[in-house]
């Protein structure tokens, strides 16, 4: 390993990119579906952005997971990004 | 970010020289990094490990995946009713006596099937009430001949599986929908690994893609390997990832938008899909009489004859009814993101509600590009695509395996007996994986030619024996001497075994290339030439794995009958 990783930093970055980015990537789906429509985007476009960039959000939400300084601080983007996803999606739900 | 590189004649290597953060500081030279030192370490550690855990699913999705391009072809090439050179039957010669078999109004929608593309059959299904059940009845008929063969509910069309069961074995889909949602988890890691190994390669991107050294030693040949082909395929990795897990977690990704966006109205989301809203087509319980099928294509809007659709498969609801519908799907040519559906009244032919056939919805667009991309429906045909995905897909699962392999060389301490136990266990599982499978593919292939097509229980004989063997061959891996003497006699067994696959096609109970050139089923002829040339490249391979290169630490044991390797210069590019 070139990374002088700690047996806490390794399990949290990974625990986070998995579970953190999991949740992440439904409420991305749903934060587009629900918001971009309010925008003026078509909801079926709206869908198609949803379902065709889901994937690559959540592979770029693992490299920043892994990217974080350590586990905990891996959680807390992850954490952050689902709550802001989830406000988004909250908010486009109720208007 | 500009940081120090050090000038080298021959760039370094993967796994071979000391890599990029650990090369110090170099006077003069400086080379744009897009990663910083820190950065890549972190990136190449979980590129890694990422590569370790999801390295040998991903080898598997790879490898049954590049045979399952092939399917419709090998399902006919093992079963001589499957075969076609053209269509002669209509669908009315073919469908309409199994049509007439089916109670009015049966309890779930009948599916129609068209003889299109590799596919040289029709094919129906529908459900008939049995007891407190249904119960499925499905036939299919041969397009040139109109022989019918009827197919045992939750059996596959074909009498032989060998194809389905590897096209399953692609997406895990013997562990049920637990097994797709692995894959599709993999596929998700398999994009991280592909961004990742983009991030640290970057940098020495220009000459590491045309940089490969056969005739070097095993390491840094595999080295390059890894790197070359890794980077020929990138886009293709790339593609497959981001397609595969879309496919593989399209319920778990939809299902929520679809509860919240659509308040739980299936409908609606599909209507979305296919740019119509489904008229209503409950069935009344009045009996009325039924267009034949060619009389229901013929029915089409115009704008499908326009655009060159062809019909694929025809969904009857409520067959029988007064209020059927006949709801019709097409295949536009030349076209990623269409998707033709129409929706004609069964009794009468009326155009209920059609899309547009050359332009797809944006959502339905999306998708259809996503599935013609995965299946390699481009390219203006299908040949030319299915040949380059087929070789990539192999190039892309020997990066995998040589990745795994390089972990445990670049780890290897000098003396081989010090290699560490989970090392020597992660190079015999890589190679009884990975090798086994490989060896295990034409051993199916083998069975209905040996034991007949027509011979009782043969799924279950192919089911047994594809698995029966591979596990055999894992455990063959942990009883050898070592991992790459393993590695080398069932490459060999792989290559033999290969050769073998057309041999006995000709000789038992298939038939012999030239006879299916003159016939024109081309598919055939592609899967035995296919064959020759994978065992005649199992067969290099395992003599290149031969004793000049013999690397005793990949397994660490076998050490005492093998001095340690001394290093040696990697010779400039």
């Amino acid at each position: 390993m070139k990374h002088d990783w700690t047996r806490g930093e390794a399990w949290g970055k990974g625990t986070a990119a998995f579970f953190g980015g999991f949740v992440a990537f439904l409420l991305f789906g749903l934060a587009l579906g629900t918001a971009l429509p309010h925008l003026g985007v078509p909801i079926g476009v709206a869908v198609a952005l949803a379902v065709g960039l889901s994937v690559p959000v959540w592979a770029a939400l693992i490299i920043w997971a892994v990217l974080a300084p350590n586990g905990r601080r891996a959680w807390l983007r992850m954490t952050a990004t689902s709550l802001a996803l989830g406000a988004i999606t909250a908010v486009g739900y109720v208007l | 970010m500009d940081t120090p590189h050090p000038p080298t004649a021959s760039p370094p290597r993967l796994g071979t020289e000391a890599d990029a953060p650990a090369q110090g500081k170099a006077p003069g030279k400086k080379t744009k990094k897009l990663v910083g030192p820190r950065a890549f370490k972190l990136l190449w550690d979980s590129h890694s490990v990422v590569g370790i855990v999801v390295g040998l699913g991903l080898f598997v999705i790879f490898y049954a995946g590049a045979f399952s391009l092939y399917r419709a072809e090998l399902i006919a090439w093992a079963d001589p009713a499957l075969r076609a050179a053209e269509v002669r039957i209509s669908a009315d010669e073919a469908v309409a006596p199994i049509l007439a078999e089916a109670p009015p109004a049966p309890a779930t929608d009948v599916q129609v099937s068209y003889p299109v593309h590799e596919r040289a059959y029709y094919y129906v299904r529908y459900q008939t009430p049995h007891g407190d059940t249904t119960r499925a009845v499905q036939a299919m008929v041969n397009a040139e001949t109109g022989q019918r063969f009827d197919i045992a509910e939750g059996e596959g069309v074909g009498r032989s599986q060998a194809g389905n069961i590897v096209y399953r074995l692609h997406y895990f889909a013997q562990a049920g929908f637990a097994g797709q949602v692995i894959s599709g988890l993999v596929a998700v890691f398999l994009l991280f690994a592909v961004v990742s190994g983009i991030l640290i390669h970057l940098r020495k991107l220009p000459t590491d893609w045309h940089t490969f050294r056969p005739k070097v030693r095993l390491r840094s040949a595999l080295a390059d390997a890894h790197t070359v082909l890794g980077l020929v395929g990138l886009p293709f990795a790339a593609m497959y990832a981001i397609t595969g897990a879309f496919l593989a977690l399209l319920i778990i990704l939809l299902a929520p938008s679809v509860i919240v966006v659509f308040g739980g109205d299936q409908e609606a989301a599909l209507d979305l899909v296919y740019g119509f809203e489904m008229p209503p087509h409950e069935p009344t319980g009045e009996p009325a009489e039924m267009l034949s099928m060619n009389e229901i294509m013929a029915a089409l809007p115009d704008s499908w004859e326009a655009a060159g659709v062809e019909p694929t498969f025809a969904l009857l609801h409520g067959w029988g009814d007064e209020a059927a519908i006949a709801e019709v799907f097409g295949d536009t040519p030349n076209s990623l993101t269409a998707g033709p559906r129409a929706i004609l009244d069964a009794s009468t032919g009326e155009v209920l509600a059609a899309n547009n056939p050359t332009l797809g919805t944006a959502l339905g667009g999306t998708t259809a590009a996503i599935t013609n991309l995965h299946y390699a429906r481009l390219g203006g045909g299908t040949t030319v695509a299915k040949v380059l995905y087929f070789w990539l897909a192999l190039a892309t699962a020997s990066v995998i395996l040589t990745g795994n392999i390089l972990w445990v060389l670049v780890r290897r301490p000098k003396d081989p007996r010090a290699t560490p136990r989970l090392h020597r266990f992660l190079a015999r599982l890589t190679v009884g994986v990975g090798c086994g499978l490989v060896v295990a593919v034409p051993i199916i292939f083998l069975v209905p030619q040996v034991l007949g097509i027509e011979a009782e229980g043969l799924v279950t004989w192919e089911n047994a024996v594809f698995f029966g063997a591979w596990a055999v061959f894992i455990v063959a891996a942990f009883a050898g001497p070592s991992a790459v003497w393993a590695a080398r006699w069932q490459l060999a067994m792989a290559g033999v075994l290969s050769l073998l696959v057309p041999v006995a096609s000709a000789t038992l109970g298939g038939t012999p290339p030239w006879v299916s050139a003159a016939n024109e089923w081309w598919g055939l002829v592609t899967i035995d030439v296919g064959f020759v040339l994978m065992g005649l490249a199992l067969l290099w391979t395992a003599r290149r794995l031969g004793p000049a290169s013999l690397t005793p630490a990949l397994s660490g044991d076998g050490a005492a009958a093998e001095p340690p390797l001394a290093p040696q210069p990697v010779p400039a590019s």
